[in-house]
């Protein structure tokens, strides 16, 4: 399986080139070939969650995505996250606020998952937090900080003032 | 990464036991990384043969293969009566990025004890159209498997679609794993039809204890024609499980499975049970205002 091939990838609205083996995963190839290591190996078995990144709007874990997946499909890394959506800048700063990170190895691939959730769900609950990052694993912080911050993050459910979000 | 189900067919032909289908590619990616496929030159993707669907006609929901699970989960086809055990699963298949990788035929073909959907489209009473370059057949999933990681698949064969036929009765899931976002250690679903608040007809199948879901026909026999009564069905269960051979995972000891699981199929009966009623009563309480 050394074969390589060379396939067009869109990857945060800029197209790149990359030379790809036959079964080769999406985060390798960001990493290695394209050069954004803001998505992190962890345990390369889909397991952790250092590696989510958005393809086609969804998040997936990009340590087993099949790159050749992504052809003609729309990718958002770490590195992008915030230029594409509003609401990642929001997160990010409440990261920095509610101390939602140690290490901060983790913090990519939760930084999508909330990003994701929240644009989709403004007003996510408390459950609805913890489901959506079910799939992201952090060592450090026993994600106090983390539910902490994203919950900051949300827009308050009623606002009787009217004065808009 | 073949466009037609035709052209993939030929290519699964040609390369036999050197090829593999890969469809999400959240098993075989990691069965590769970890070497323990050194036999497949060759891996045929399933996923631009035009099968993520979902269809429902002529009383039948069909799912195409390579439909996502995070795709049925966010459909209605859990709102069909008799088949709310799949949206109960589909809910404990965490986390969402592999919800939105695997596939409704991959996790029916992979064939490991530890996966959720499969208990409960069994229990469903799911039916698998296979095809290959011969054409096509159709098998009830619960003649489907052989063993862990051998579907009743031949060599050659690609599962199309899973076909489900809403029924008169409900259904239920539950699952019990090390944390929420784990594989099971047991898993449980029930579907019953009620008449007149007895249990008519009823499948058990029970997940996780078996190198295939198993279907629990003693139980399915002692709750016909009754109510379902935790303070018997339970005790009843306690005494069979003993004589169960299961099978130990990395996730549990049969010791501890036998535990857990009488309360855990005890209380996915009730729910069950309870579903039914309720949307018994439902079409009661509408016969009575017309």
């Amino acid at each position: 399986m050394t074969e390589q091939k060379s396939i067009k990838l869109k990857v945060n609205g800029k197209t790149y080139s990359a030379k790809v083996r036959v079964y080769d995963t999406l985060l390798r190839v960001l990493r290695e070939e394209i050069g954004l290591t803001g998505s992190k190996v962890g345990c390369d078995f889909g397991g952790c969650g250092a590696c989510t990144v958005l393809v086609e709007g969804r998040p997936v874990y990009s340590c087993m995505f099949p790159v050749h997946y992504c052809v003609n499909k729309e990718i958002i890394t770490i590195e992008g996250l915030s230029e594409k959506f509003v609401k990642a800048q929001r997160l990010q700063s409440e990261f920095m606020k509610n101390g939602g990170f140690q290490c901060g190895y983790c913090t990519p691939g939760i930084l999508v998952s909330s990003t994701y959730l929240l644009e989709k769900n403004p007003q996510a609950s408390l459950d609805d937090i913890k489901e959506a990052l079910s799939g992201n694993i952090c060592r450090c912080t026993g994600y106090g900080g983390v539910i902490r911050s994203v919950l900051a993050a949300v827009e308050p459910k009623s606002n009787k003032g009217g004065d808009g979000p | 990464m073949p466009t037609d189900i035709n052209e993939a067919l030929a290519k699964l032909s040609q390369h036999g036991k050197e090829a593999k289908v890969i469809a999400g590619g959240t098993g075989l990616y990691e069965l590769i990384k970890r070497n323990y496929v050194p036999e497949v030159k060759y891996v045929v993707s399933i996923m631009s043969l035009g099968l993520s669907y979902i269809k429902q006609s002529n009383g039948e929901v069909r799912m195409g293969s390579t439909t996502h699970l995070q795709d049925v989960l966010e459909s209605d086809v859990a709102a069909n009566k008799g088949l709310e055990a799949i949206s109960d699963a589909l809910k404990e298949i965490r986390p969402p990025q592999i919800r939105n990788m695997a596939t409704v035929g991959g996790e029916v073909c992979i064939s490991v004890p530890n996966v959720d959907l499969p208990t409960a489209l069994m229990a469903c009473s799911a039916e698998l159209v296979v095809v290959s370059l011969r054409g096509e057949r159709k098998v009830p999933l619960e003649e489907f498997y052989t063993d862990v990681f051998l579907p009743g698949l031949k060599q050659g064969e690609i599962v199309k679609e899973v076909v489900l036929r809403p029924s008169r009765g409900s259904s239920a899931f539950l699952k019990f794993g090390r944390t929420a976002a784990d594989f099971n250690l047991v898993n449980v679903a029930a579907s019953v039809e009620v008449n007149d608040k007895l249990i008519t007809a009823s499948k058990v199948v029970v997940g996780g204890i078996d190198r295939s879901p198993l279907r629990f026909r003693e139980l399915e026999e002692e709750l016909t024609s009754k109510t379902p009564d935790a303070k018997s069905i339970q005790p009843f269960l306690e005494k069979r499980v003993g004589k169960l051979e299961i099978l130990p995972t990395i996730h549990g000891s049969p010791e501890y499975k036998r535990v857990i699981m009488p309360p855990l199929i005890t209380k996915c009966v009730t729910q069950a049970y309870t579903r039914a009623l309720k949307a018994g009563r439902t079409v009661d309480d509408r016969a009575e205002i017309h």
